[in-house]
Formats: C-alpha cells, sequence, structure tokens
C-alpha cells in the first residue's frame, strides 16, 4: 500500500483496493534492454527426447554397457544397466557439432543452432516438469513463459492473438494450464488452435460471417462496442470487462488478417515439401508465417495419438528414430525457412522437452525404453540472438547429471526474457499480496550464449 | 477451443478466466448464437405492433432485468432505422449485439 500511494496511483478505501488493477493498467513495463529477439517459437516435444541419443555423444556407455548406474538415483531403476546409443554421432557445419545421425537435417543447420547439454529440472515427473518448463513452477496456477511475454512486451500484431498454440489434437498432459496466463490480466491467455485440418475455417472456428455485410458488421460491432463502454464506464473501467471489449476488437480484425496468416495453402509446393506433410511439420510451417504476422510466442507442441510421444519406456531406439525422422525435417525447414526470410535473426527458435530420458536402459519385454531423467538433458535454441554453432554446459560422462554450467529451468527462462529484452528480476505481477516473476527467486541469465 | 478444461490432476477451487479474440469469433459469427438472435428478435417483436422504444426496454428488461438509460436508447433506436443489406433483420443483429454484450457475459 505504502509503496502505491509513494507511486502516486491508489487511494485509500475503495479505490485503494482497486489500485492493483490501476497499476497494472498504468505501469510502463518492459522492454528492458534492446530486445536480440522479438518472437518466440517453441517447438516442445512432449514426452521429452532423448539426449544422449540427439545432442549429447556418450561413447563411455558403450565401454560400461550393462553396468549399473551409482549415486542419487530418483529411484530404484528396473535396468540392467547403462545402454549406449545405436546412432552414430558426427560432427558437422564449420563449428563441428556432434550430433547424431537420427537427425541428419539439423545436422545441416547446426552453425545455427546453440545446444545447451546441462539442462536440469527439478522433478522426473512429467505434470511438475511440464509445468516448470512452462510457468517455472511444479505446480499449476502460475502464469506460463508466453503470458509473462505478452504482459511484458505487449503484441506485435493488434489483429491477431499475440499468442498462439498449435497442435494436432486435444491429447496432451496437463493442458490448458501450460499456457495459463493464471493471475495475468485475462487477454494474456494464448489462443489455442488445433491442426487437424489445415483450412482456415476449421483452424480459426467461426473466422467466418455468413449473414452479415462488412458493412453491416461493422454498424453491429460499433454498437456493441458503445454499449460495452457505457457498461464498462459505470465499473470503473474494470480491466477483465476492458479484455473482454479488446477481444471483441481483435476478433473482427482477425476475421481479415486470419484467412492469410493462417493459411498455409498460400505456400509454394517447393516449401511445403521443405517441411514435409505430416501434423507436426504443419504445425512449423503455420508457425512460421504466424511468426512473419508478428505474433509473440507461438507453442507447437508435437502430440499424435499418444499424449506424450516421445515418452519412450518401450523399444526405445525404434520410437525414438521414428519421432525423430519426422521432427528433424520440420525443425530444420523451419529454421533454414526463417534465415532465408531475415527472420531468424530477431525470431528465438526452441526444440526439447520437459526433460531428458535415462542413459541407462529401462527393461520391458517389449523391448528396452529409455525412463524419465531430470538430473541432465539437452535444448537446441537457433535464431533470436543466440550464438550459432554453439554448444553450451555438459553432462557428465554417462550423461546422467549436468557437469560444467549446470542450466536450470529459472535459468533458462532468465536467459529467454534477457534475449527477449526483459530483466527477470524486474517483470513482477502483483497478486496475493506480493510481487511474483516467472523465476520465482531463481534464475541466472546465461550470457555466454547470447551473441 | 472455444473454453478451457481444468487439470484432472490437481484441485482447483475455481476456474481461471481467460479472453480470447477465438472466444469472441463464437460471439459474433458462429451459428449457435444466430439462432439465439433470431429467436430474441421474433420473442420481443413478434406479432406486437409496437414502437421501437417500447420493444428496446423489453429486451432490456428481459436480459439485463432493467430499463434502458437514454443514451441505450437512442444508440438501439439509431441502429434499428439503418437499412438492411445482408440476411439478417436489423432487429436480428441488435438482438445479437445485446447478447453478446458484456452486461450479458458478466454478473456484477
Amino acid at each position: 500500500m505504502l509503496k502505491r500511494i509513494t507511486a502516486g496511483f491508489g487511494y485509500l478505501g475503495l479505490a485503494g483496493l482497486l489500485g492493483q488493477q490501476a497499476q497494472a493498467a498504468t505501469t510502463k513495463l518492459g522492454p528492458h534492454f534492446a530486445p536480440k529477439a522479438k518472437r518466440v517459437i517453441f517447438l516442445f516435444m512432449n514426452g521429452a527426447p532423448s539426449h544422449i541419443d540427439t545432442f549429447d555423444p556418450k561413447p563411455a556407455l558403450k565401454k560400461h554397457e550393462n553396468t549399473q548406474p551409482t549415486g542419487k538415483i530418483y529411484k530404484k531403476p528396473n535396468t540392467t544397466g547403462f545402454m549406449p546409443s545405436p546412432f552414430k554421432f558426427a560432427r558437422h557445419g564449420q563449428s563441428g557439432i556432434e550430433v547424431s545421425e537420427t537427425l541428419p537435417y539439423l545436422s545441416q543447420v547446426i552453425d545455427e543452432c546453440c545446444i545447451i547439454r546441462s539442462m536440469h529440472t527439478d522433478i522426473p515427473n512429467h505434470e511438475p516438469a511440464l509445468l516448470q518448463m512452462h510457468t517455472g513452477n511444479v505446480q499449476p496456477i502460475r502464469p506460463s513463459l508466453g503470458s509473462w511475454l505478452q504482459y511484458g512486451l505487449g503484441s506485435e500484431n493488434e489483429n491477431l492473438p499475440g499468442y498462439v498454440v498449435l497442435r494436432p489434437t486435444n491429447k496432451i498432459v496437463v493442458g490448458p494450464a501450460l499456457w495459463s496466463n493464471s493471475f495475468l490480466p485475462a487477454q494474456h491467455q494464448a489462443a489455442s488452435i488445433i491442426t487437424a485440418d489445415m483450412k482456415v475455417d476449421k483452424l480459426v472456428a467461426n473466422v467466418r460471417n455468413s449473414n452479415l455485410t462488412n458493412k453491416e458488421q461493422r454498424e453491429q460491432l460499433d454498437l456493441l462496442g458503445r454499449l460495452n463502454r457505457l457498461h464498462l464506464a459505470k465499473r470503473n473501467n474494470d480491466l477483465e470487462l476492458n479484455a473482454q471489449i479488446k477481444a471483441m476488437e481483435t476478433a473482427y480484425r482477425m476475421q481479415f488478417e486470419a484467412m492469410d496468416s493462417f493459411d498455409v495453402e498460400k505456400e509454394s509446393v517447393a516449401t511445403r515439401a521443405k517441411y514435409g506433410h505430416t501434423p507436426f511439420a504443419n504445425s512449423c510451417l503455420l508457425a512460421r508465417r504466424l511468426a512473419e504476422s508478428g505474433v509473440r510466442y507461438i507453442g507447437v507442441y508435437y502430440v499424435n495419438n499418444g499424449n506424450q510421444p516421445w515418452d519412450t519406456h518401450k523399444k526405445h531406439n525404434e520410437n525414438h528414430l521414428k519421432l525423430c525422422q519426422d521432427s528433424d525435417k520440420a525443425t530444420a525447414a523451419l529454421i533454414s525457412d526463417l534465415k532465408e526470410r531475415g527472420l531468424l535473426e530477431d525470431t528465438l527458435v526452441i526444440w526439447g522437452g520437459e526433460f531428458g530420458r535415462t542413459p541407462y536402459a529401462q527393461n520391458d519385454k517389449a523391448g528396452a525404453g529409455r525412463d524419465h531423467h531430470n538430473t541432465a538433458f539437452s535444448m537446441l535454441l537457433a535464431g533470436g540472438g543466440v550464438k550459432g554453432g554453439f554448444t553450451y554446459g555438459s553432462s557428465d560422462e554417462f550423461g546422467m547429471r549436468a557437469q560444467e554450467k549446470p542450466m536450470h529451468v529459472h535459468d533458462f527462462h532468465a536467459t529467454i526474457l534477457r534475449l527477449m529484452g526483459l530483466n527477470h528480476e524486474r517483470l513482477t505481477y502483483r497478486w496475493s499480496g506480493r510481487d511474483f516473476r516467472l523465476t520465482d527467486i531463481h534464475g541466472n541469465v546465461a550470457h555466454d550464449i547470447i551473441a | 477451443m472455444q473454453f478451457d478444461y481444468p487439470d484432472a490432476n490437481v484441485h482447483s477451487a475455481k476456474r481461471s478466466v481467460t479472453t480470447t479474440a477465438i472466444q469472441k469469433l463464437f460471439m459474433i459469427n458462429s451459428s449457435f448464437m444466430v439462432e439465439q438472435a433470431k429467436r430474441l428478435a421474433k420473442r420481443i417483436t413478434g406479432d406486437s405492433s409496437a414502437t421501437d422504444l417500447t420493444h428496446i426496454q423489453s429486451t432490456y428488461a428481459l436480459l439485463y432485468n432493467r430499463k434502458p438509460t437514454r443514451k441505450e436508447t437512442d444508440l438501439g433506436v439509431a441502429f434499428l432505422r439503418l437499412p438492411e443489406e445482408g440476411k439478417l433483420t436489423r432487429w436480428e443483429q441488435y438482438s445479437h449485439a445485446l447478447l453478446a454484450a458484456n452486461e450479458m457475459i458478466f454478473i456484477d
């Protein structure tokens, strides 16, 4: 309260109670620094891909094959011991970064990429790890990274939602809490789009008005806007009512802009072939169109008939290879397409999951799998002001634990915010009696990865 | 997706509030809303020969349980006098706007 009075807004009594709203509406937010990246495309591999079969080669596993892992392990494993990756690693690009043969396309653009090999997260279970990767907190009801970015930076395009989530099916572990605005103002929720059918009016339900002329609809929404503003004026300019009015205007303009931005049919045959024709590939291509149109944060989720396909507890080698074939091609196509269009320099592309997978086998009759692994995993970043052809940190010789320059999810978030021009310690929102941050009381920016 | 669902893995004391343009597209363009608007317009104006003013007052009483203000009545009357071009009557369009208004969605 004292802070509010000294800051010059808010009064005692009723207006004081409304002070939080007044503050949220008037405080000038970011950027705090000149941003390196203007937008983020987060390609999320639901279920968590294996680090030691993608970006973190561990030849020592071969030497110690079938040796039991030692040290603190979160649960007693049912394992015959260490299981080396059957996939060959080779150096690629001028940087000579070692990449698995399961990722032949990403290998070709590796000089654009920064590989973090020292990621770690608190809990080796999907729900808490998904929530931590998205909201910084292992329990739900906190705002997501995309919501924080929207809140801090606003929208680049008033005609489209600033935060869009794409996935081919509804099946996804945790669900909308991953892209929730939570207690941040209501307009910072993601617009969630199911990409099973790529026709614009299927992607964006009700995008067309089939009854009114444009002029009539404008007149109708002008009337509605006036009535809503009369209603708002009697209710202290309530933020939620105001968000409704803004959303209505965005919806009106979206009818026209979405017909173009969401239409992947406008892409050339060559471009579509480059991405591939899978549901994930379609989402990646749509993500590029939305990035081009100024959408701030686009989350693309790799789910299919399974709600977390990368969760390869059985027949890991076989399943991992299949998933990579699809994901690799589309991800690499997205990176090179953004590059060709001059968008990669200010678009941050992220590829990864909620954790890694165990360097030791998880035995199963159907064929060995790999279990959840939270103490070391890898993330790929490209563009958006990160160093290309660069690796950061390392895990130990078996890929068991982050060793050099460990990067916790909080550090990862702090670094993303820094790239977007935000100081993670200053991006706060007062709710329920205290200031909240994406990084809570944690987070160190990894300045080394910033170009 | 119009409306979210809570995560069944944790307790949820209340539904979190979201406001997205996608939800608004449903309000302004969906066949469901258009159908409700048509029915409302028919119910209000039906076989009555009363004036627009009286009909506006009936609509406010039915939807919002109050009388319209002078300003609201003027806006309504002016809108209803505009020429019709598309497939819906101005009364249907007017009913639709009132159904999609914040006063309809929010309880004070």
